[in-house]
């Protein structure tokens, strides 16, 4: 489906063909590819891997696509499948010796009609445009889309900003209509020199408001290029979500923060601004699953145990002097300052997930275990430190810092 | 909307010399601490998870960073939800300043920590916040006296750890006078109490409760 609605910028009628195929119906519309050769040539260029076949008639460029040589458009050597008949005519046919299309032409119809059915004659002739077929076009989905042609191309900042105002103008009230809100939008500015730079801007919640939009597109328009200039610009909500429709109300109004957050969005980038959720793990750096800011808020359970406010990408090798086996440690440097640690509390005994891991008997559960401490050194700056592994463990023990409580 | 200043815990009717009687809103509150330490960033999300319910309105919070390494888990601990905090990474201090001053113009309360602080970015930030009502905070691994030190903030502060607490130096008050403050931070249990913020006298007192 996808698919065909991406080929309907090779002609505006364009069909399914199940299970993996496209109808292209190209009447009238190759020259504007340098012809049939050219089309082909530039679908392949844009799917490497297409069986692409060019006939007078749909049944025969089914046929041709899936069973003939490529670029041939001769039907005759074609096996029977390539007419879409079913296994049971194919190999009663295949037992009076007609394998190929072309030997299947050369029969009386009427005969053939007679001894099999209908159906090879109908697809016959189909293939051959005699008879005809009924092909159910794919319907674009109703598009949220505004485009701006100027007679002469267009350079200069000061004239992209109109173009873009106006054509913001335009969608705007189409989607209120519709009671809808653009949550992605793209403005493509088609350059005289077939390039085709593009803006893209992101929405926290659906939006139509013309002046934010005209602000955010204006933010972006300076990594646009115009190059020797524009010729056409075309501004599409790429996605939309319902957004009701302003109501005036005598209550103090929600006070609505997706302003500022639609600002961040565009500007960041939609992997910079984020919100968090609370992921079901008792490993500390797997906690934070990140969520995008368009989803509303998930509250947080306040955990169980002390947790740092900062937290290390990765725990940092920190060497120690504690006594052993399992007390905290009375002494630790980290990146060369020592710490003498006044207070500590702990441990918190914190285990790998063996469940989601493949058991290896060369490196025990035992050599996963951390045990974490919160000490506090004599300044007051306190740390969450670990012991990694048991003593009278295969391997040493060794300490981390994980983290920073202020 | 108008929104109250962001209440410090006071004792015996002694809070920090402010004129609102806390951190206003509308304005931007530099905090600075020493390098390699975060008593500055526990100070402020221990102050906004004490005011969390007295704030009217829903209010969301942006945090930006360069380097986004807040822990949700540990701010849930003190008290503050994480899940209402838009948190925002910035490619440098210049765009994490943008960040916030944007957060800062529509509403939000935003806290940035930066490496440095322009006369002309604070002022930026002053106006913005003026504008969107809410409270910004800028927080610094800094000196306690530096030569792009301005008037723009509301307040400066120094934030140190001590033992079981912060000591808090207000450096500058708008319309104050500056001051030394001792915190304490009480333990919070396992189940439903976050820790809080405790005013204490005195540096002897502190260290008085620590010991005891």
């Amino acid at each position: 489906m996808a698919l065909a609605l991406w080929c309907q910028r090779y002609s505006p009628l364009t069909a399914l063909a199940p299970p993996d195929g496209v109808f292209i119906d190209i009447f009238g519309c190759a020259h504007l590819f340098g012809g049939e050769a050219g089309l082909r040539a530039h679908i392949l260029a844009r799917l490497p891997g297409a069986r692409v076949a060019i006939a007078d008639t749909a049944q025969a460029a089914w046929g041709l696509a899936r069973f003939g040589e490529p670029g041939s458009e001769d039907l005759k050597p074609l096996p029977l499948a390539a007419l879409g008949l079913d296994d049971r005519t194919i190999t009663k046919l295949r037992r009076v010796g007609i394998r190929r299309v072309g030997e299947l032409m050369r029969l009386p119809r009427a005969e053939l009609t007679a001894g099999y059915g209908p159906e090879p004659v109908r697809k016959l002739a189909q293939a051959l445009g005699s008879a005809a077929e009924s092909l159910e076009f794919v319907k674009p989905p109703p598009e949220w889309r505004e485009i701006l042609h100027f007679a002469e191309p267009i350079f200069a900042p000061a004239q992209l900003q109109a173009a873009l105002a106006k054509l913001t103008a335009r969608l705007c009230p189409r989607l209120a209509g519709a009671r809808l809100g653009a949550t992605t939008l793209t403005a493509v500015f088609f350059r005289v020199d077939a390039r085709r730079p593009d803006i893209t801007l992101k929405f926290a919640a659906p939006c139509r408001d013309e002046a934010q939009i005209i602000k955010l597109l204006q933010e972006k328009l300076k990594t646009v290029d115009p190059g020797f200039g524009v010729d056409a610009v075309a501004l599409t909500a790429e996605q939309t979500e319902t957004l009701a429709p302003a109501q005036i109300s005598l209550e103090r109004p929600k006070p609505d923060f997706s302003k500022p957050a639609n600002t961040l969005l565009n500007r960041l980038g939609p992997e910079k601004i984020w919100r968090v959720q609370e992921r079901a793990t008792h490993v500390p750096e797997y906690v934070t699953r990140r969520r995008p800011i368009s989803l509303p808020p998930v509250p947080w359970q306040r955990p169980n145990f002390r947790r740092p406010i900062k937290l290390l990408e990765k725990p940092d090798a920190i060497s120690v002097i504690a006594p052993v086996p399992d007390d905290p440690p009375v002494l630790f440097s980290w990146r060369g300052k020592s710490h003498r640690i006044c207070k500590a509390t702990g441990p918190e005994r914190i285990a790998r997930e063996w469940w989601r891991h493949e058991h290896d008997n060369a490196r025990p559960e035992t050599e996963k275990i951390r045990d974490y401490y919160a000490v506090e050194d004599a300044d007051g700056a306190k740390f969450w430190v670990f012991r990694a592994g048991v003593h009278g463990g295969t391997k040493p023990v060794q300490w981390f810092i994980h983290g920073f409580f202020g | 909307m108008t929104l109250p200043p962001l209440p410090l815990p006071d004792l015996d009717g002694a809070p920090p010399q402010l004129p609102q009687g806390g951190l206003a809103a509308g304005a931007v509150h530099e905090m600075r601490g020493v390098e390699g330490g975060f008593a500055h960033l526990a100070f402020l999300v221990l102050l906004l998870a004490q005011a969390g319910g007295a704030l009217p309105g829903e209010v969301p919070v942006l945090w930006v960073s360069a380097l986004q390494n807040a822990y949700p888990p540990g701010l849930a601990w003190l008290g503050l939800d994480p899940g209402k905090i838009f948190f925002a990474q910035g490619r440098d201090d210049a765009a994490c300043l943008a960040s916030l001053e944007v957060g800062l113009r529509g509403g939000m309360a935003g806290i940035a920590e930066v490496g440095g602080l322009s006369r002309l970015a604070a002022r930026r930030l002053a106006l913005a916040a003026r504008e969107g009502g809410g409270w910004g905070f800028v927080l610094r691994h800094a000196a306690r006296r530096t030569p792009q030190d301005s008037a723009a903030c509301a307040t400066r502060w120094f934030i140190e750890p001590a033992p079981g607490g912060f000591r808090a130096e207000l450096l500058y008050a708008k319309g104050g006078r500056p001051g030394v403050f001792f915190y304490e931070v009480t333990e919070g249990d396992h189940d439903k109490t976050p820790p809080a913020l405790i005013a204490v006298t005195e540096w002897a007192d502190m260290r008085r409760r620590a010991a005891g």
